[in-house]
């Protein structure tokens, strides 16, 4: 592929699956400059990949291994680079209505869970099936419906998240 | 098991809730692609680089001290074994760079991480007692010299 055309391959992916990117990085951020950094560190890697990316898997799944892998190895304080600030004028961490407070509790109940764990309750809730759930993490489908079974009774078994003691 | 159900549906629909505001805004400006194809160096690479900078510094400052302090050449050749022992391995290790295991799955991922953490703990159990070594011996050297 020419570089301009990767160039633009990779400007029209990232500008599709803007969103899905950055509910991954957010679930697993506790600010605003921690989901900017982790966002930017995904575009990188997603940048870096696609020359690799052969199309052998949906560019959905492709996106999510990506942008989760990202944000499970990225360590955070050997990160110094300053990040380019995103386009958005919502700040989901501290925005006050009553939209913003559900996602707020969203992100307060996945961040209870492991890593690992917090990946697959993400994809399960974006829809996703077993089947492609096991594709991005590496386990048998079996395996996604028993720790999925699992992360269920941890969240409904564990207090409702403090939103005043939280941050 | 309702009450499950209904905690789950609410999640799907906080998740649907955040999808609707993120779809409403821009994110991604043309400053964050350019900057991201940039390709800029992750930290490891760069530390890795810093490394081989330093090892080259130090053969060259070293051998100045050597010859200034009149220390023994078997502790310079020492310094340097374990020197460049020290940066081969971290080389090694951070040799399976993120962008390989990028896009893997999961628990791929997650394997190596721990296979780099149980291999920078290894090293770590080596390169202390060599530094223990070299700062003795140094020490020894200060004091005869």
């Amino acid at each position: 592929m020419k570089p301009k055309q990767d160039e633009q391959t990779f400007a029209r992916l990232v500008r599709e699956h803007k969103s899905t990117i950055y509910t991954v990085c957010y679930m697993f951020s506790k600010n605003e400059d921690e989901v900017n950094d982790l966002f930017q560190e995904v575009l990188v890697n997603l940048w870096k990949g696609l020359p690799g990316f052969k199309g052998d898997s949906d560019v959905r799944t492709w996106i999510y291994r990506v942008s989760l892998n990202t944000c499970i190895s990225c360590d955070r304080k050997k990160r110094k680079r300053k990040s380019v600030p995103l386009s958005i004028d919502i700040n989901p961490f501290t925005d006050s209505d009553e939209d913003s407070r559900q996602v707020q509790q969203l992100n307060r109940r996945i961040s209870q869970l492991g890593p690992f764990d917090r990946a697959i309750i993400l994809l399960w809730l974006e829809n996703m099936s077993y089947e492609e759930i096991g594709q991005v993490v590496g386990i048998s489908t079996k395996n996604v419906s028993v720790r999925l079974y699992r992360i269920k009774e941890k969240l409904k078994n564990s207090p409702a998240p403090d939103p005043v003691s939280d941050r | 098991m309702k009450k499950q159900n209904n905690e789950l549906e609410e999640m799907r629909q906080q998740m649907a809730i955040l999808k609707e505001k993120l779809n409403a805004q821009e994110l991604v400006s043309d400053r964050l692609l350019r900057e991201s194809m940039l390709g800029k160096m992750s930290f490891m690479k760069k530390y890795t680089w810093v490394s081989y900078f330093l090892l080259a510094f130090v053969c060259v400052v070293y051998y100045w001290m050597c010859s200034a302090l009149h220390l023994s050449w078997w502790l310079y050749a020492f310094t340097l074994v374990i020197m460049t022992a020290d940066v081969a391995c971290d080389a090694y290790i951070n040799r399976f760079s993120r962008e390989q295991f990028m896009t893997g799955d999961l628990l791929e991922t997650s394997r190596r991480m721990v296979w780099m953490k149980q291999m920078r703990k290894r090293s770590l159990m080596v390169s202390l007692p060599m530094l223990a070594i070299w700062i003795a011996w140094m020490g020894a050297e200060l004091y005869a010299g």
